[in-house]
């Protein structure tokens, strides 16, 4: 999937940019008691920059221009005693930014996060996972560094601007307005090249998002483009696109090169006004040497920040682009929420009523069309059909992954829609058909590293499914570290494990995804299927079911067509009635039958 | 029929270049590189000149002097300047540009690699991690070749030009300013190595972090269903926390280089107070030497504020870099012969002889043989797995046999020119896979130059040409995550023009109508079947109106062939196939068929 990009964003000016930076400084709030010790240390470090040449000024002034040396070595100690305390304020104050920047992006991050973990299943669906985790990780990375550096930088250097600019006031009014005058030629000229370096950064970006998609389409498809011989023409196409973005990037360069010659220059013509006014004004002894050299030092300062900001201002940008995209996340609403004031499951006796539900995934595909099914506490039911019937559906819904169009959900006989999902979905356990294995450890894979179920309640489920016969086997027992989506395991290991995480949850309610699996042999074949039986014991049960011996065990088979109930009953039943079931054994079950009678 | 051969759109493997990508590039832009330090060394040196300028004034303003005097200094300056700043300029552009050359060169080839390389090594990579290499990685190499290089030789540049002046001035007061610098050398090179440690530390666990977030995403039903959500929001703050703790591990160390430099350099210049002072007095050296002393210490301090950025901007790169030269050394297992091998035409002779072939170890083909005469069309039907879609990527050679051969028209496909074997192969695969363009680019993907009149032949026989009004823009309307959905039934049916329109010698249907409705398949089939008379084709299918059409059928089953033969004579027969039909026939009864429903996924999704 390529990375969302939409050219029109691109051209939205600075008003936008504004808004952007104001919801950043947003997280910053909490830390601002850290933010305003490092102002309060950047003014002293602004303070104490200002010392140096001042020393020097006097150094000159006051004993070697009229040959003494007699408190050369006090100046010497006051002027090391400002550095070693710059130093620490320095060190101080980016450690405290530092600090800041990197708790926003973790807060960020974590609100991320826990956004992600309240947006429903449907958004899971659109939103492909790469997409996600590079929000999660890498976007939000890139906004740390406009926090703890950008911030502090263009601070800094915006208070070193105005004190040099006051220092030369104080120390000769004059000489100071003449510097000034050469001011606004320099502010022009920077602000020139900053607006033409934002324009063509704006560019860069956008010529980056396509990139972006034309390598994930070219990855995505690249056995079709191999199959069509197209690895040239794709190569050529790429290569417009590789050489926009480097146009973009020589241009940009232009203006990149332009800046510290310019600063070069206003360097110089600044020295020249000096020697020139200012050495003109020594003659006339209406000013000292040792202010001209002040002077100098001073404005040589003063060109420094500029640069910085110069060097900074691509990061920022770069920022600015992940922090939309990071808060394009944060403003999907959630799509399914919680009632404000939650009714609670009580003693759950687990009946189930699905009354008239209309349902479908897209505008009006319907998947259940007006589906009424009851059951009662502690009855088991299958629900059979083809593929597309709409039966896992059935269980996605009841466990509210997705709200419905028309009708109730109800479990004993309260709307699903009115209680807390973390409520519903402890009385109701899904046992997935592929199920979902952390790289962790067996036992917090039973207990999803849920603290509140421990070891010895984890073995009890394990032994009640008998899970526990190929646990104990495994080389560290329960201990045993899962590799990445489980592959040290078999299908059939697997799918004990999602057993005995239900029985470890022990819900009221169950619902099994007992679909097609091939491959599983005939010894964890059996376990499995005396698992499925304990975990529906005593529960009420709805089971999508595969298993014929899974079938016969529960108390009525519901047969489900284009989201109808065609027929309902037990397995005789149906059977002799010669309906839809019957075909459906004939076509799925009939085998497993000749298996059954025959081992 | 339109001959194709020898037309390969394939592109050159780049045989054996040096070992490091980048090296080469620096290597052809070594002449930019040079002038760019020319200019630097050219630019430093005139940097050094107005303090000397500086110089002369003062001493001359202590002696008494006129006002013409300084406005000529003044004024040599603002020349010297001009100079300085066009040669900067100039040495700037060349550097920087020659970073965005590299950038665009190692982009390029590393877009080479990703169209070069097979499927295997597809499937044990990323696309999101293939495509950071592309981006990010590329930035952080292009950063450091362009500014971080130029900061490192100016660094370099200045103490080197800095020194002989000040040393010309004094020597002695020259040593006491510089006296700091083996202290600072050793400290940098000393924490060089504690950095190291921590930045690996964030990047493991930034990658730990990465997983998570997979791991959480990927199994969000699960999490979902048990209500684990708090305690995975619990689990990634520990982890997300241990991020932060080892980032500012690092962070503390990095943010220590600034004020080590300013106090360092400022002590230096301190002492050039306290004993350049006295030297004044003493009549050693003049006010204006003593002033321009200062001035260039000042220089030198603010160039080597740079020290602590240029350390961290290395460790980026080289991390980066060697995961772009990972990507750039793999080499495709399936690639052109040496010697390839190009036939007049192809007439579409299919043969697999003895031909084993599977996943980790385990055979899906089992010495399997299977021989199509040109221009007979057989249905190939067997459960998941038993290796149909295995038969498609061999012929087309996006997978090679570990054992036997394929042939077409009796050469071993592997030393025919790969460019003419796909050519003369037209694949509809099962996965619908479309680009996110225009319906007319995806069409003639295979065939850019084709006439009007055969992309109209190719709509209709495909019965696209229906939904072309429906779909608003026609032809041109743009299709996938920048455009409109298509449904499942569409993308099969586009994807089925788009190899029509080849007009291959051999073609291949691998359960490429599942999405289309039965009705529509049928017209299909009956349109095809003049296209189909003079074609080798090969139909994987399951239906039973498909299955019929085909003048022959072979079961597949553990690998080998279990029946081959017609439709009559293996129902006759009464085995695999007989069963295997009837059970389709209750299927279709029942209606277990999708019809052409709204697919959820996008055009651009494999």
């Amino acid at each position: 999937m390529a990375i969302a990009f939409n050219e029109e964003d691109e051209l939205l000016g600075d008003v936008y940019d504004m808004a952007l930076a104001r919801r950043m400084l947003r997280y910053v709030r909490p830390y601002r008691r850290s933010v305003i010790v490092a102002v309060v240390l950047l003014i002293g470090i602004a303070g104490l920059e200002l010392v140096g040449p001042l020393i020097i000024r006097e150094a000159i002034d006051g004993q070697i221009a009229q040959g003494r040396t007699d408190r050369l070595t006090l100046f010497t100690v006051v002027l090391i005693g400002t550095l070693i305390t710059l130093s620490a304020l320095r060190y101080a104050q980016e450690v405290l930014m530092l600090y800041v920047g990197q708790r926003v992006l973790m807060d960020m991050r974590q609100e991320l996060f826990a956004h992600l973990q309240r947006m429903s299943v449907a958004y899971f669906d659109r939103n492909p996972v790469g997409r996600l985790v590079t929000r999660l990780t890498n976007d939000t990375a890139a906004i740390e560094a406009v926090i703890s550096q950008g911030l502090v930088t263009i601070l800094t250097n915006i208070l070193m601007l105005f004190a040099i600019i006051g220092m030369l006031l104080i120390l000769d009014w004059r000489l100071a307005l003449v510097m000034y005058a050469l001011l606004p030629p320099l502010v022009i000229a920077v602000r020139y090249f900053a607006a033409k370096q934002r324009d063509i950064f704006r560019e860069q970006r956008m010529w980056l998002a396509r990139i972006n998609a034309y390598l994930n389409e070219t990855i995505s498809g690249i056995t079709v483009v191999q199959l069509f011989n197209r690895e040239r023409e794709n190569l050529q196409r790429f290569d417009g696109l590789n050489r926009g973005h480097l146009g973009a990037h020589l241009r940009f360069l232009l203006w990149y090169a332009i800046f510290e010659p310019t600063v070069v220059l206003f360097g110089a013509a600044t020295t020249a006004a000096i020697i020139w006014y200012g050495g003109g004004r020594v003659i006339d002894s209406t000013l000292t040497i040792g202010t001209l050299v002040a002077f100098t030092v001073y404005m040589q300062r003063f060109y420094w920040p500029l640069r910085e900001i110069s060097q900074r201002y691509s990061g920022i940008q770069q920022a600015m682009a992940s922090a939309e995209r990071i808060f394009g996340i944060m403003d999907e609403p959630e799509e399914i929420t919680d009632p404000l004031e939650p009714r609670k499951l009580i003693d759950v006796r687990g009946k189930i009523e699905f009354r008239d539900v209309w349902f479908a995934y897209i505008d009006e595909n319907w998947v259940l069309r007006d589906l009424s099914i009851t059951v009662q506490p502690g009855e088991s039911i299958a629900i059979v059909g083809a593929t597309g019937a709409g039966k896992s559906t059935i269980t996605a819904l009841l466990s509210r992954f997705y709200d419905i169009q028309r009708g109730q959900i109800l479990i004993d006989d309260i709307p699903i829609v009115d209680l807390a999902q973390h409520d519903l979905r402890r009385h109701v356990g899904i046992m997935l058909q592929d199920p979902f294995v952390y790289t962790d450890t067996i036992e917090e894979n039973i207990r999803l590293r849920d603290r509140s179920i421990d070891g010895d309640h984890v073995r009890a489920a394990a032994e009640l499914i008998g899970a526990n016969r190929f646990i104990e086997r495994l080389p560290d027992g329960y201990d045993t570290m899962l590799a990445e989506h489980g592959a040290n395991l078999s299908t059939g290991q697997k799918q004990l494990l999602a057993l005995a995480r239900v029985a470890a949850f022990n819900p009221e309610i169950v619902l099994v995804m007992d679909e097609a699996t091939a491959s599983i042999d005939p010894d964890t074949e059996a376990v499995i299927q005396r698992g499925i039986r304990e975990v529906m014991s005593n529960r009420t049960s709805i089971v999508i079911a595969h298993r014929l011996n899974t079938i016969r065990s529960v108390n009525r088979i519901i047969v489900l067509d284009h989201g109808e109930i065609m027929e309902d009953g037990t397995h005789e039943q149906l059977l002799a009635a010669g309906g839809q079931y019957a075909r459906l054994y004939q076509l799925q079950y009939k085998d497993q039958d000749v298996t059954v009678h025959g081992s | 029929m339109a001959s194709h051969a020898a037309t390969s759109g394939r592109i050159e493997s780049p045989q054996s270049r040096p070992r490091n990508q980048l090296l080469h590039y620096v290597a052809r832009y070594k002449w930019h590189y040079a002038g760019g330090l020319i200019a630097l060394v050219v630019a430093s040196f005139l940097t050094m000149l107005p303090p000397a300028i500086l110089r002369i004034a003062i001493d001359d303003l202590a002696e008494g002097t006129t006002r013409s005097r300084l406005v000529a200094l003044g004024g040599v300056i603002v020349m010297i300047a001009i100079i300085e700043s066009g040669i900067r300029f100039i040495g700037r552009l060349l550097v920087s540009s020659r970073a965005r050359w590299i950038e665009y060169h190692l982009r390029d080839d590393l877009a080479r690699r990703f169209l070069l390389l097979d499927q295997q090594f597809y499937l044990g990579s990323r696309t999101g991690d293939l495509m950071a290499r592309a981006t990010n990685d590329l930035n952080w190499v292009r950063d450091f070749m362009g500014p971080t290089v130029n900061d490192i030789w100016r660094t370099v540049v200045i103490m080197a030009i800095g020194l002989p002046f000040l040393f010309s001035i004094d020597v002695r007061l020259t040593l006491i300013a510089i006296a700091y610098f083996p202290i600072i050398t050793a400290v940098v090179v000393m924490i060089e190595t504690t950095l190291e440690a921590r930045f690996r530390a964030i990047q493991d666990q930034f990658g730990h972090l990465t997983n998570r977030a997979q791991e959480n995403i990927s199994g969000i039903r699960a999490i979902k269903a048990y209500s684990q959500e708090q305690s995975e929001i619990e689990s990634w703050a520990a982890d997300n926390q241990e991020l932060m703790r080892r980032a500012l591990s690092f962070g503390r160390w990095v943010s220590g280089f600034f004020p080590m430099m300013i106090l360092a350099t400022g002590v230096g210049t301190a002492m050039v107070i306290w004993v350049g002072g006295r030297d004044v007095v003493a009549g050693d050296i003049t006010l204006g030497q003593f002033v321009q002393f200062n001035i260039y210490l000042a220089i030198m301090a603010s160039q080597l504020t740079v020290v602590g950025w240029v350390v961290s901007a290395w460790q980026q790169f080289v991390a980066s870099m060697a995961r772009i030269n990972e990507t750039l050394r793999e080499q495709p297992a399936i690639d052109e012969p040496d010697d390839p091998r190009v036939l007049d035409a192809i007439r579409g002779e299919i043969e697999f002889v003895d031909v084993s072939y599977g996943h980790d170890g385990r055979p899906v083909l089992d010495h399997f043989n299977l021989r199509i005469p040109a221009g007979s069309t057989v249905a190939v039907v067997g459960e998941t797995g038993s290796g149909k879609t295995t038969i498609v990527d061999l012929l087309a050679r996006l997978v090679d046999p570990w054992e036997g051969r394929v042939t077409v028209d009796g050469v071993d496909v592997r030393e025919l020119s790969l460019g003419q074997l796909r050519d003369a192969i037209g694949v509809v695969p099962q996965e619908a896979f479309l680009f996110s363009d225009s319906l007319y680019e995806n069409i003639t993907f295979g065939r850019m130059d084709a006439p009007q009149e055969e992309i109209d032949e190719a709509l209709i026989t495909s019965q696209l040409s229906a939904d072309l009004e429906q779909l608003g823009g026609g032809l041109t309307t743009v299709i996938g995550e920048r455009g409109v959905t298509l449904s499942g039934g569409q993308k099969q049916r586009a994807t089925l023009a788009r190899a029509l329109l080849k007009h291959p010698p051999m073609l291949v249907l691998d359960d490429s109508l599942s999405h289309v409705d039965t009705h529509t398949e049928e017209e299909i089939l009956r349109r095809m079947r003049g296209f189909m008379a003079d074609r080798t084709t090969i139909l994987i299918a399951h239906r039973t109106s498909t299955l019929i059409s085909a003048d022959r059928i072979v079961v597949l089953h553990e690998g080998t062939i279990a029946e081959d033969g017609s439709h009559e004579e293996l129902i006759a027969r009464g085995g695999i196939y007989a069963n295997f039909y009837s059970q389709q026939l209750l299927r279709e009864q029942l209606g277990e068929e999708e019809d052409e429903t709204q697919s959820t996924g996008d055009g651009g999704q494999s």
